[in-house]
């Protein structure tokens, strides 16, 4: 059993009346939605004092702490954020491992570093609660626009993973800016926020990302 | 795809006439309606047209367009349509040339083949049909599926085995009875 001719017609007529974006009009697309989440993120930074803030630990570690915090970012976004070669996405598992095991990955990190310096202050965790939620959210609206009902498979794990691979990003930043490692802290200021993002992408990955009957 | 991809519109009725009748078919049984399969097709392809930005170099369009078909299909079966699985594709496998008496035989396999994959669970179902019916390796079933190779394998197995089972208890209650 074959569709009618008539059907063919139908649709290329359909896509001709709708104008879709050429894949380089895409990239342009991203690379502008990227730039300004980025730039919004590094505004509140640069506002609530920057790298200075941390002043009261050893640059080194600041450092060290960051570029720990890029490598677990760069291994979510090769598994959440990049598709491979393909056009469906990763497996489940694989986007479920994303966001369970990064928040766990990111505690053990930043904990690892507590007690190998004398911290200056004492904090709860909100303006790093605060700052995540702000970067990771811009990133996060970001990707939703881009991939707005694009996602056939899994979209509510893949906008999870997403969540947690946006909030990854923007902690890298405000690992440079907050000086603190205790476990209360971590938990409260840098693990909450990619919780809260998980939870969100979950949600626009059903709402947003997922394809749905037109 | 890529050219489709790159801006050039003529491509697109060349996919169209690559994957139309394959998805078609998947849409036909999956709906047991032929008019809503069609309607699902223009869907699938006017996604694919809108989506074309995210197009990767290189990936296998396939997988993605059946992706997209199964995606409507669940989504319309929510909003209450219902997805069945007909009999008819299998009945179509029943050869003409044989006698009454198999063919009645082939009728009665072939139903109780439907009846058992209706009972299974809808991921070894769906795996086991796209890739006896619907030609898709196991890799590309995988995609479709959002899982890995060996999930699709022990799936796939799973049904055979299923399916084993109740041929040969239909073959035992056949021999009882003769």
């Amino acid at each position: 059993m074959n569709p009618s001719s008539s059907l063919r017609d139908r649709i290329l007529a359909g896509a001709a009346k709708r104008p879709a974006r050429t894949r380089a009009q895409g990239r342009r697309r991203a690379v502008v939605a990227y730039a300004v989440a980025t730039a919004g993120s590094l505004a509140l930074f640069q506002a609530w004092g920057g790298v200075g803030h941390s002043a009261g630990r050893p640059a080194s570690l600041t450092f060290g702490i960051a570029v720990g915090a890029v490598g677990l970012a760069v291994v979510a976004t090769s598994v959440a954020w990049w598709r491979g070669r393909t056009l469906v996405g990763r497996p489940a598992s694989f986007l479920l491992a994303i966001a369970a095991l990064m928040p766990i990955a990111t505690f053990v990190w930043m904990v690892s570093f507590s007690g190998r310096y004398a911290e200056p202050f004492e904090r709860v965790g909100w303006r790093c609660l605060g700052m995540t939620l702000f970067g990771g959210s811009l990133l996060l609206g970001a990707v939703a626009t881009l991939r707005n009902r694009t996602v056939a498979v899994h979209a509510s794990l893949s906008g999870a993973a997403l969540g947690v691979t946006a909030g990854s990003w923007a902690a890298v930043l405000v690992d440079l800016w907050c000086p603190l490692t205790n476990a209360p802290h971590v938990l409260v200021g840098h693990v909450l926020p990619l919780v809260i993002l998980a939870a969100v992408g979950g949600v626009l990955g059903h709402r947003v990302l997922s394809i749905r009957s037109r | 795809m890529d050219r489709y991809a790159c801006g050039d519109d003529t491509a697109f009725a060349e996919l169209y006439d690559l994957l139309s009748d394959r998805l078609f078919a998947f849409l036909v049984r999956r709906s047991g309606d032929a008019s809503k399969a069609e309607d699902l097709l223009q869907q699938t392809f006017l996604q694919m047209h809108c989506a074309r930005e995210g197009y990767v170099q290189g990936a296998d369009v396939l997988p993605w367009a059946f992706c997209i078909a199964r995606r409507l299909l669940i989504d319309g079966y929510r909003k209450g349509s219902r997805e069945i699985l007909t009999g008819d594709d299998l009945d179509e496998r029943v050869a003409d040339e044989l006698g009454p008496d198999d063919m009645l035989r082939s009728k009665q396999a072939a139903q109780l083949v439907a009846e058992t994959l209706a009972a299974l669970p809808e991921a070894q179902r769906v795996a086991f049909e796209l890739i006896k019916y619907d030609g898709l390796s196991l890799a590309e079933t995988a995609e479709v599926l959002g899982t890995t190779v060996t999930a699709v394998k022990l799936r796939a197995h799973r049904t055979y085995e299923a399916l084993r089972a109740a041929l040969r208890t239909d073959d035992v209650l056949e021999r009882q009875k003769s």
